[in-house]
Formats: C-alpha cells, structure tokens, sequence
C-alpha cells in the first residue's frame, strides 16, 4: 500500500492501517526520541505521546512535503514539550569561544548506532537537545532560540561544549 | 558545520531502533480513551444545543392566553382607604375616528385628565384616557363612547360605573386582562367637567398627564409579566394534586474511601490499592421519575435511575533489563530496567429505585423542589483492574471475591430548580447527593470500600 492511500485509510479511522503506518516509521522515530531522551523509557514515551498526536492530527497534514519531516517534526516538538515540561535549565548563558576539538573519524565509524545513541543519552539536557537541533536536525540557532525561548549566544554556547563533552567521551571510549 | 557534528548527522540521521512492544498498545489506548472522549463531548454539546433550541422555542414561542378572554372583565384596584371597582367592558370594534371627531375627543380627554388630577390628586390604573406611547391600539380617546344630547351614552358604547373617587394608582389584582386596554366612560368625571372647566390650569395638565403615562407604563409592565406567568405556569390553585413525569440526565461525581476497618494488619494492601486507584470517578447519571403532588406543595414520588462512573487503575511493574552490548568485544556497556505502565478504566454502575417525599416552593413561572429519600439498589455490575489482595499484582475484579452483588440501600437529598416553559411543562436542574450507606465491598474483603456520590440531573417535567 502506498503513503497516500495509507494515510487515507488512517483517516477513515482503520486500526489494522494505523498500526501499518505505525510500523513503518516508528524505528526511525525511536532513533529521534532516544537522541533527545536521557533514557530509553523516557524515549518511549515521547513515541507513545508523539504518535498519538500524529494520528489525532493526520487531518492537518495536506500531502505536501515529506511524511516523514512531518512525523518527525512531531517528534522533535514532543521531545522538546517533555523537556521543556521538566524545567531543564541552561547552564548559563554567555557565548564561550573554545577551538574545536579534531575527532578521529575512524573512532567514531567503528561504533554503532546504539553506541552513538548511548554516547549522546549521557549529554547533560541542555547540550543534548541543542546538539540534536542544531547538529543532527539542522536548525539554526536563531530558530533553536525561538523554540527553546533562550538567547542565541546560550545556543552556541551549549552547542561548543556539547561538542567538546562529546569528543571527551568518545576519547575515552577509544 | 564541525566535523563531530556532520559524522553524527550521518550516522544518526536516518537511524532506526525497534520500540518496545508497549509503545504500540499505549498509542491504541490513547486513541480508545480520546474517541470516547470526543464522543462524550460531541454527545453534550449536542444536548446543550438541544436544550438550548429546545428553550428558545418554547421560551419565545406565541401562545395564545384562551382563558382570559370572557367579557365583561372585572378589574379591581385596592386602594388603602378608598376601594374602587370598576366594572370595564372590553370596547366592541372602534370605528377609526375622522379628524373631527378626534380632535373632540382630545379636547374632551384633556377635560377629563384634569378634571381627575384637580379633583382628587391622582388616577386610576388602567384609567386609558391618554393614549399610550406609540400604542398598535386604537389611543384611549377614540374609544371613548359618544354621548347623545341627553348625557346618555350610545347603545354601542362599553359601559363603565364608578361608584367611588378614583384614588392612587396600585397594581392590579384582577385575575384575568384583555388583550387590548379596556376604554371606557368615567361617568361622575363626565358629569363635574363643565363645573370643573374654568379651574383649568396648563400646570396641573401637564403633571397629570405625566402621571398617567407613568401609571400606564407600570401598569403594562405588571400586565405583560402576569400574563406572561398565566401563560406559562400551570395553575395549581384550581388543580392541587397533580402527577409530575420527570425524565433527566446529567454528570456524577463519585467520591470513594478506602478504609482497613477494625483490622490495621490490612493497611500495606490498603496503601497499594489507595495508591494505584484514582480516589474519584466522573460519569452519569440517567432515569425518569413519577410524583404525586397533592396539595400543591407535597409530593411522593418514584421512578428508576441509572448511575456509572469510571475509576482509573494505574500501575507501574518492572518488565525487563535491556543490556546493552559491544557488538565487537562483547562487553555489557549499559543495563536499563524499562517498566511497564498500566492505565486502565474500572467502571460501576448502579440501577436503582428511588423513592422521595418532597416540599414544593414556586413563585411565577419559577420554584424549587425539595426532595428526601432513598433508593434500593437492583443491580450493581462492576468492571475492570485492581489489585489482588492475596498476590498484590493486578487482576481483573471478577477474579477477585470482593464486591457484593448489591449496593444495597442510599440515602438521597436533591433540590430542584425549575422554570415552567409551558403550563405543562418544566425544565429543571437539580444538584442531588447520595450516600451509599453499606460498603460494595463484602464483609470476607480485608477492605471496606464506600462512596458519596454528588450529580446534577438535568430534564424535564410533564405535568398530568
């Protein structure tokens, strides 16, 4: 069954198509809300809480653009609405110029996802959700200030020590 | 962009990781749970909309008075000292007046306003000799009766006898009003104009003639409501006994305890439940009931009611370890313990027969019911998750002894607020509280379980 005609059957309220669109992309989505999760229970719930929205919301969506960045944009607002819920503070804010650290990049291709993931999990949650915003989703850090309601220097800031924290811990694994 | 940051963009971007298999019953279940909810209020809004219509119809339809129509009307003005009675026929049609003719009758009802206001201070209720303001009636002069030659009144005119001064205006305690205002000839006024004519001062004509308009007013705002009460109120002075037939509908609050009762070895099971299960249930509550009123304010009654709330039975176990393993040197690099959650809904249900006795209080159109009583429950039926007081883990209620078949008997106090819509019918509201006075649970249970229920029933009477 293709996309279309299976989101369209969602909407008609189909359980057996809303667990196939279920199945279809909620791997790739766990993989989104573990890299945003201290923990893969957390990430469970933001998955529970995300799809649940994804179904209750389907209407909005209006084939334009890819299913995928849709859901997957949910996702990252969840996961973003559950930390944001949990009162994460910043460190502090205050734009810090350090050199980038250079990462061997054979270190990094031998580990595995879940490694990747696990490695990440273990950022303190200010540098784990700008790292994922801004390394891995792409945003930019005036949008990743927008969203978060913080200054754009507190962004860069966390940012340069998610990275230095990160080439830490993957030195110390090597 | 950095380096790390490009590496990790790469290689997680397009990741993907099985979710446990709870995730997908979780989201089912929070589907469930919001397509009632969306069904619960789709239902009310509904019926708000209903009710709504429902009272915009009845409330703002026109309904033609049909037991106040005889001629003649007799309407009667109590003054404190002096008692006036006037006997008003109701004007047969009035034939439109030619200018002539109306410019005699204003100078004959200036005459009369004065003659009132000089001679003895004040008017009469309902005394139309101005015309009101912007009135669709014919104006009060032209139904004045012509009068031949002799001072007598013509065999067309409505007759009018005063026997007495007209003294201060008071509101009209006549049973009945015509629809359109009453003309008639103030005789003994008639017969003192000339005398009276010379004293005519345009001071005094102008205070009587803002009293009359105030009169008028405040005379048809008393008139408009009065009728608007006969119209829509039943009369219970002619029938004191009446059969009520009330069907209703409405939200329940359930409040529950959970006690150990005489034996305190109970209270780690008591915890366990009291902490896993919501202490408070929502739901409705739905029945019809039959009273009898007898001497307009008593009443006895019965009927048949239905009650269900749900509970939510929440539970958190420890399912598995996830280990996390190297792939390349085998080496356990994390442990995670994952629980599962349970959520799930307990529901009870109650049919019962109530039985009340009542006190009715009414004022116009509106008025409360006070009702006292009980209800003998017929049927308890029960479903869903607690806690099993033997192996402390959840199981669902028809595997545990611990509810009785029947609740047993409530106590019931409710006051009902009601607002006759048509003379036979009502639309009510009526905040009740029950108390039911036995624990569900059995006496074999370690536990005693009771509840307070607190609901509003929302419906509507038919009188008979």
């Amino acid at each position: 069954m293709n996309e279309e005609a299976l989101i369209k059957a969602c909407l008609r309220g189909s359980a057996q198509h809303q667990r196939e669109l279920y199945e279809r992309y909620s791997g790739k989505m766990f993989a989104v809300c573990l890299r945003y999760a201290r923990n893969s229970a957390d990430a469970a719930d933001m998955l529970q809480e995300g799809f649940v929205k994804v179904f209750t919301k389907l209407d909005q969506y209006h084939f334009q653009g890819s299913f995928e960045g849709w859901i997957r944009k949910i996702m990252v607002n969840t996961a973003l609405r559950t930390y944001q819920r949990q009162r994460f503070d910043m460190e502090h804010s205050g734009f810090e110029v350090m050199p980038d650290q250079a990462v061997e990049p054979d270190a990094i291709a031998r580990m595995s996802e879940a490694e990747l993931l696990k490695v990440i999990a273990q950022l303190p949650d200010g540098y784990r959700v700008i790292f994922n915003l801004v390394a891995i989703e792409g945003y930019s850090h005036a949008e990743v200030a927008q969203t978060l309601g913080i200054q754009e220097s507190t962004s860069r800031s966390q940012l340069t020590k998610a990275r230095r924290w990160l080439c830490d811990q993957l030195e110390s694994i090597k | 962009m950095n380096d790390i940051d490009q590496i990790f963009q790469k290689r997680l971007s397009n990741a993907s990781v099985t979710p446990p298999p709870f995730v997908w019953d979780g989201v089912e279940r929070e589907l469930r749970k919001k397509r009632r909810r969306s069904i619960f209020w789709w239902s009310l809004g509904l019926g708000m909309l209903l009710g709504v219509a429902s009272l915009t119809w009845f409330g703002f339809s026109k309904t033609t008075p049909t037991r106040h129509t005889s001629t003649p009307l007799t309407l009667t003005a109590n003054t404190p000292s002096n008692e006036t009675h006037l006997k008003v026929k109701k004007a047969p049609n009035v034939a439109p007046l030619t200018p002539n003719t109306k410019q005699k009758n204003t100078a004959e009802n200036q005459a009369f306003n004065h003659v009132l206001s000089t001679k003895n201070g004040l008017v009469a209720p309902n005394t139309s000799i101005l015309p009101p303001i912007s009135s669709p009636y014919p104006t009060p002069s032209e139904g004045l009766p012509k009068q031949n030659q002799a001072g007598q009144q013509s065999s067309d005119a409505p007759t009018f006898t005063t026997s007495s001064r007209v003294t201060s205006p008071q509101p009209l305690s006549g049973t009945a009003v015509s629809d359109n205002p009453p003309s008639f000839v103030l005789a003994s006024a008639t017969q003192q104009y000339a005398a009276l004519k010379p004293l005519h001062s345009s001071f005094t004509l102008l205070k009587s003639k803002m009293a009359i308009v105030n009169t008028q007013k405040w005379q048809q705002k008393i008139i408009r409501k009065k009728k608007e009460t006969d119209t829509k109120c039943y009369n219970f002075e002619s029938h004191a006994n009446a059969w009520l037939f009330d069907a209703y509908t409405g939200p329940l609050y359930a409040q529950k305890s959970l006690s150990t009762g005489s034996n305190p070895e109970n209270k780690t099971y008591h915890d366990l439940r009291w902490n896993t299960e919501s202490h408070r249930g929502l739901g409705f509550t739905a029945g019809a009931r039959a009273s009898l009123l007898v001497k307009q304010h008593f009443s006895v009654g019965t009927g048949i009611d239905y009650q269900q709330f749900t509970e939510i039975f929440s539970y958190e176990k420890p399912l598995y370890i996830q280990v996390l393993i190297d792939p390349n040197t085998g080496d356990t690099l994390d442990l995670d313990i994952v629980t599962q959650r349970f959520k799930q809904y307990s529901r009870f249900g109650f049919v019962n027969i109530p039985f009340s006795a009542g006190y009715e209080i009414r004022q116009g159109r509106r008025g409360v019911h006070l009702r006292g009583g009980g209800a003998i429950n017929l049927l308890f039926w029960k479903n869903g998750t607690m806690l099993d007081q033997t192996t402390l883990q959840p199981a669902k209620f028809d595997t545990q002894d611990a509810f009785r078949v029947n609740a047993g008997l409530s106590l019931i106090g409710s006051a009902q607020f009601f607002l006759h819509i048509q003379p036979r019918t009502r639309l009510f509201a009526e905040p009740y509280y029950q108390r039911i006075l036995k624990p569900v649970t059995k006496e074999t249970y370690p536990l005693q379980q009771n509840y307070n229920l607190i609901g509003l029933r929302l419906g509507l009477t038919k009188i008979f």
